[in-house]
């Protein structure tokens, strides 16, 4: 009895979460409601409402529901030589007014076939030139949305449904460069905010029935199109199928960039490193759907996500792959060195100078010694305040308008790195050690990752502090426990490191030649192999 | 909420750790030289040697701030106290100097010969036991006063200890004294059939005179009386400093111990009383020993040696058949001698630091368990010695023929 | 039992280096080398064989019931009584050994780098970091274990160094006192060594358990290896006498290092107690694991990660509390430490070994299904 009443409980919990424009539970009202202007739609409402067969019903309908705008177009017009009435309604800024008037308005009205009979399959088969149509526009809400979405819907007295016309003209940001991924050889092109024109960019890059892409809508005022690519065979369906479970999991007013989808979906939440990859090149998320990952293409932002991510992926920049391999083996190794450096480099010095003197060459020690005669702060303070004064330079850089932004370099660099170091206020060697962190962590290739890296080294600082470089260790250890422990998507974030995949190290310890990459790295079973043997290079064989 | 609560202990905690063991750089006294010495009332004499920084990294290329004076300030002091143990003096140097006291980076101990002989057993303990102190730092014995040699003025390298370090760095120019390190001399000291050795430092009038002594902008002060000379080498028993070798007779024992990198030997022409000097490349010794059936002690020693002719003064035309085996067998000669003379100056002290003691205790375990409780005392003087020497020259530089005169001229 | 998730047999290797190793290369050295003298090699072998023999065992008996822990298969093997006192001598040598290697981390801290600091302050922080891992779990444990396996090269590095002060004249005379003092320096390190052993806990969680049985073994020899750098490079360069003397001779060997090309890493043994804090910590990790996993199943619990933090508290107590200075702690472990280990990870195993092949047991798909079972592996 009782474990039926909770179930029951449970039941109504459920139905009182789910979305309330997700089920049909309002039962139809008989008649269409009347609402003055202030009137607030909900969805839900919306969607009981059917399109009626009585035009002028829905054009009252229509105008209550959106006809306040300033930009809501509401056509009228006759049909065919029974002069059937008519109406097109569209929001103008959305939609090409071209294509309007050329492909809809003039073949319905001026150029109707005389012999044909008004109904939206004939509309659709004689008369409008359009490619894309959708018939099944039969309630209002998805009337309204369809109107929201940039379409023309075109009702028709004595239809119980809509025909809605694909003419929308998204008036977006041209492609251009990348500004947080440029490469010096490698495409130029990367994503912009308009989603149509970003799988423009992949599907020029791949040419294979395979590359499927699915729509969702996220967001419950922005309804933005949040696409899932992936290529079938490549993926596992597994890794998919979770990805659709944790979209469909978003229940928000709004996604209105890829971050608001990014920690609706990371599996550890609270952890500051990014567990999606966020890209804003096509050629990386081409690469990226070629090892088996899936990627989520957003609307309205050029930054598209890429699921499963590892450590060790954040760390590939897109132009390792376009050097030769040699030159990009030492590049990566290079970054991996700048990794080091911006985590440690200033807690290891003011481990080094506050508790293992020993541990410095005699030299170098007596200068730091000399240099710190005078100031005024222990070497820990010192270094903190430092690194603030750092982050705030680079904050201000970002904030701040171009021109200005020179000013701030110029007082950065003079006023705080000269004169504080004349002042006697901070010794030199720990100016030259922070700008060298700094430095370093610019050199990681995804900005997401260097951030939380910058951060650690302020615990860094205060364990260097309190126990020299046992702390230093021991940070770091609880920094490697917690990215050990990171799951994306059900990968180890550290993998192929640990748990260690020796077939994936050749593109994480070094950048193997391409030839050599025979094997296809993740979470792919089918299709393993990416080239034949044969194609590596070589003189041609000895003809004797 | 409980990560909160657990934040905050934690923060307790980091609070609540005290730094113990925290010690700004720019507030300790870096110790770069150590003295021990003993008062005439029979306590340790200490010395630790501090470099002032300010005057070592002063306008550096790091910008180092350094008082503005114009009388250059003196770039180390030394501190010199007394105490029953080391530790006790060294505490009570704590009592003269604003800054803690950092031993980490020492790089020589020098002990006096009065210290030497009566035994180093009892000041080891402070160097072997203490964690800062590296293994690494050269041992020295001296028969002058220790205050003496971390004293002497210098330009060249001010402070004296690096000064000291620097010479011996360059032992490999002329092998004419052990390069001992800590962690050597503890070794050999508990080693069974070996006894321990290290380099003498001493102090010698300058022979080069200050001409004009001038005072003025961009001229300094005289040349310094005095300076150190690092050379020969102090044989030990046991902890006890016995005795000493001279320069030539220190290379013998290094002979020995494959410790030649280089070095001139000094070779007496055959029909004058002229000399040719060549460069030492590099050697490797064998030492072979054997108990031969009346119970006699034997030791052959066989080195390899090769050499660079560098200098000479004969009428020697390296072209000519035999002229470098002539050579060679006077190099070989002379190399023997030094190895002979080193022996029997160590058997006169009845100190094995030639290690003969182990080679016997390999090569006859069983025999060497009657040996080991006297082996220096009563067996190392007694064993005779064999050297055989196969010296090389490889190269003679860019002449063949002897540099000579125009015969025009010696007409 | 919750799931712990799986690990390969690779990682299970590395699980039990990482038992062993941190120890293995602090102490012992200068344990071996004191009382096998310039034998310390032979001592070192003969540890090898006898450690592969305790393991192979070990592991045959884990293989016999790869679905369960030798906690859980114990008191069906030998009866209710005798089998729950098994388990619990398997649960106490982990927790023991824990809080053991503790307080030798603490000693090594406070000798070496932080003299004015009190070791309860390592203690504390290693315990904690310990516990964020066992709190983790098995698979995390794993992953950092292997990280951690990256600085291994570094003894082979350091073995690069120092091979040109090793006087091959410190081994001489070979067995100049017979075998005797060989055996007796083998005990410790062959002790130490068997504690990979710690298979009998994995087993369950293991996905390849055909190749368990020799990644056991290769973790034995692969200990062996980076043992044997240690004492063959102090005993060569130092001597036995004076490797026996020390408290710490990896420790003094890295000292020692002095690359003229490098100035700056002249002092290496900040990279030394990089390498030492992660091992002593994956030690105690991996033993504080496996002490959990067998007391959550010995009482029979759904999870043992309420009682970690309990467990955690009590072991640092007790590691405070066990010893009064260091040098009762070195010579507890020469003179206690091995023979607790081997009676329980030679002992105990051999005696649950004999008495499962005796009744034929062996666990499987099908429980109690005992003989059937092992027809069909003989015949496999």
């Amino acid at each position: 009895m009782r474990p039926r009443l909770i179930k029951k409980l449970k039941d109504l919990l459920v139905q009182s979460r789910k979305p309330k424009w997700g089920g049909k539970q309002p039962p139809l009202p008989p008649e269409p409601p009347e609402g003055g202007p202030d009137k607030v739609w909900e969805p839900a409402e919306l969607q009981g409402i059917p399109v009626a067969k009585d035009l002028k019903t829905n054009l009252r309908l229509l105008k209550q529901v959106v006809g306040q705008n300033s930009d809501f177009i509401l056509r009228e017009f006759t049909v065919g030589p029974q002069k059937t009435p008519a109406a097109l309604a569209y929001l103008y800024p959305l939609v090409d007014e071209e294509k309007i008037n050329a492909f809809t308005l003039k073949s319905l009205t001026v150029d109707y076939p005389p012999d044909t009979p008004v109904s939206f399959a004939s509309i659709k088969q004689h008369v409008v030139t359009h490619g894309t149509l959708n018939e099944d526009v039969s309630d209002f809400w998805s009337l309204v949305l369809a109107i929201l979405d940039g379409n023309a819907v075109l009702l028709l007295s004595g239809a119980a449904s809509a025909l809605s016309l694909n003419v929308s003209e998204f008036q977006g940001r041209e492609v251009a460069e990348s500004l947080t991924e440029s490469v010096v050889r490698g495409p130029r092109d990367s994503f912009v905010e308009g989603l149509k024109r970003n799988i423009m960019l992949v599907r020029q890059r791949l040419k294979t029935p395979n590359l499927v892409l699915e729509k969702f809508q996220l967001g419950r005022l922005t309804q933005t199109a949040v696409v899932l690519g992936y290529i079938k065979g490549l993926a596992a369906p597994e890794l998919l199928e979770e990805v659709r479970e944790r979209l469909k999991r978003i229940d928000a007013d709004a996604v209105l960039s890829s971050n608001f989808v990014e920690e609706m979906i990371a599996d550890s939440p609270y952890s500051p490193f990014p567990q999606t990859l966020a890209t804003e090149r096509p050629d990386r998320v081409c690469s990226y759907l070629l090892e088996g990952k899936a990627v989520l293409i957003i609307d309205t932002t050029p930054f598209t996500l890429v699921v499963p991510a590892t450590l060790p992926m954040l760390l590939q920049s897109p132009e390792d792959y376009y050097h030769p391999f040699a030159i990009s083996t030492a590049v990566r190794w290079l970054r991996y060195f700048a990794l080091l450096i911006s985590v440690t480099a200033s807690p290891f010095y003011v481990a080094i100078t506050t508790y293992h003197q020993e541990m410095l060459p005699f030299e170098l020690l007596l200068s730091i010694a000399a240099a710190r005669q005078g100031v005024p702060f222990p070497a820990a303070l010192e270094a903190l305040l430092l690194e603030v004064t750092f982050e705030l330079l680079r904050e201000a850089g970002i904030r701040l308008p171009r021109p200005v932004g020179q000013a701030v370099s110029i007082v950065g660099a003079l006023v705080i790195g000269q004169a504080a170091v004349q002042a006697g206020v901070i010794s030199p060697l720990l100016v030259i050690v922070v700008a060298l962190a700094g430095i370093a962590s610019f050199a990681t290739p995804s900005y997401e990752l260097g951030i939380p890296l910058r951060m650690i080294r302020f615990p860094l600082i205060l364990l260097a502090a309190v126990l020299g470089l046992f702390g230093v260790t021991v940070g770091i250890i609880a920094v490697l426990i917690h990215l050990a422990g990171l799951r994306s998507f059900g990968v180890p974030y550290l993998s192929p490191l640990t748990p260690v995949k020796f077939s994936e190290l050749k593109d994480v310890l070094i950048r193997a030649p391409l030839w050599a990459m025979r094997t296809r790295p993740g979470t792919s079973k089918r299709d393993w192999h990416r080239l034949a043997p044969t194609s590596k290079p070589g003189p041609p064989p000895e003809k004797s | 909420m409980r990560w909160a609560a657990a934040l905050v202990l934690l923060a307790f905690m980091l609070m609540t750790a005290g730094c113990w063991d925290l010690q700004q750089v720019e507030e300790q006294a870096y110790i770069t030289g150590i003295g021990v010495d003993r008062t005439p009332e029979g306590e340790f004499k200490l010395l630790f040697q501090v470099v002032n920084p300010n005057t070592i990294a002063g306008g550096g290329v790091l910008g180092a701030i350094t008082p503005g004076a114009s009388i250059p300030a003196k770039s180390f002091r030394n501190y010199v106290t007394a105490g029953r143990t080391l530790y006790e003096a060294e505490r009570a140097m704590d009592l003269l100097i604003p800054l803690a006291l950092h031993t980490g980076h020492n790089r020589e101990v020098v002990f006096s010969e009065a210290v030497a002989r009566q035994g180093l057993l009892d000041v080891m303990s402070f160097f072997n036991r203490r964690v800062e102190m590296r293994k690494l730092m050269y041992v020295l014995v001296t028969q002058a006063d220790i205050e003496e040699i971390f004293d002497l003025p210098n330009p060249i390298i001010a402070i004296p200890s690096i000064r000291l370090e620097g010479i011996i760095r360059q032992q490999h120019w002329t092998s004419f004294f052990p390069v001992v390190r800590l962690g050597d001399f503890l070794n050999w000291m508990g080693a069974e059939g070996r006894e321990t050795h290290c380099a003498v430092v001493s102090v010698k009038p300058t022979e080069a005179r200050t001409l004009r002594p001038y005072a003025g902008p961009g001229f300094t002060a005289a040349e310094p009386l005095l300076d150190v000379e690092v050379a020969g080498a102090a044989l030990f028993r046991k902890d006890k400093l016995v005795g000493f070798l001279n320069q030539k007779e220190t290379r013998g024992l290094l002979w020995v111990l494959n410790k030649v990198r280089g070095g001139p030997l000094l070779i007496r022409c055959p029909e004058s009383d002229k000399f040719t000097s060549v460069s030492i490349l590099r050697a490797h010794a064998r030492v072979k020993p054997e108990i031969s059936a009346d119970g006699r002690l034997r030791v052959t020693i066989r080195i390899r040696e090769e050499a660079d002719l560098e200098e000479t003064q004969c009428k020697l035309d390296v072209g000519e058949a035999g002229a470098i085996a002539a050579l060679e067998a006077l190099q070989a000669k002379t190399i023997t001698a030094e190895v002979m003379s080193a022996v029997r100056r160590a058997q006169e002290c009845r100190s094995d630091a030639f290690g003969f003691g182990e080679a016997f205790h390999r090569r006859y375990p069983r025999e060497w368990r009657l040996m080991k409780e006297n082996w220096s005392e009563d067996f190392f003087p007694a064993v005779e010695v064999e050297v055989e020497v196969d010296a090389k020259i490889r190269r003679v530089g860019l002449r063949k023929k002897p540099l000579t005169l125009a015969p025009k001229m010696l007409d | 039992m919750r799931e712990e998730g799986r690990i390969s047999a690779f990682q299970a290797m590395v699980y039990q280096i990482s038992v062993i190793l941190a120890t293995l290369i602090l102490f012992h050295p200068g344990i071996t080398a004191m009382q096998a003298r310039q034998d310390a090699w032979i001592a070192a072998l003969i540890a090898l064989f006898s450690a592969l023999l305790v393991v192979f065992m070990a592991a045959k008996l884990a293989l016999r019931f790869p679905d369960e822990s030798v906690i859980q298969y114990a008191p069906r093997v030998m009866g209710w009584f005798f089998g729950k006192l098994a388990g619990l001598s398997y649960i106490f040598l982990f927790f023991w050994l824990a809080y053991y290697v503790q307080r030798q981390f603490g000693e090594l801290m406070t000798t070496a780098y932080f003299p004015l600091t009190p070791n309860i302050v390592f203690i504390l922080i290693i315990t904690l970091l310990a516990a964020y891992m066992v709190y983790a779990g098995l698979e995390v444990l794993c992953r950092v274990a292997l990280l951690w396996g990256i600085f291994v090269p570094a003894f082979f590095l350091l073995f690069m160094f120092i091979a040109k002060d090793i006087n091959i004249g410190h081994f001489l005379p070979v067995l100049e006192n017979g075998i005797g003092p060989a055996v007796a320096g083998s005990l410790l390190p062959g002790a130490t060594m068997a504690e990979a052993a710690v298979i009998l806990i994995l087993m369950p969680f293991i996905s390849d358990k055909r190749r368990a049985v020799p990644a056991s073994l290769a973790a034995v020899a692969a200990v062996f290896v980076v043992f044997s750098i240690i004492l063959v490079g102090s005993v060569g360069s130092f001597g036995a006498d004076q490797t026996g003397r020390l408290l710490f001779p990896g420790f003094t060997l890295y000292r020692r290092l002095n690359i003229p090309a490098l100035p700056v890493l002249e002092r290496l043994d900040a990279l030394y107690m990089a390498i030492w804090v992660g091992g002593m910590l994956l030690k105690l990790a991996t033993l504080f694991y496996a002490g959990m996993l067998g007391l959550g199943q010995w009482l029979g619990l759904k999870s043992h990660r309420p009682l970690i933090f309990p467990m955690g508290a009590l072991l640092v107590a007790l590691s405070v509390r066990s010893w009064d200075n260091v040098v009762q702690l070195v010579n507890f472990t020469t003179e206690v430490a091995p023979f607790v280990v081997l009676s329980v990870t030679a002992v105990i195993t051999g005696i649950t070994l004999i008495v499962a092949v005796l009744r034929g047991m062996r666990g499987g798909p099908e429980e109690g299904g005992g003989k059937r079972a092992s027809a069909a592996d003989k015949k496999a």
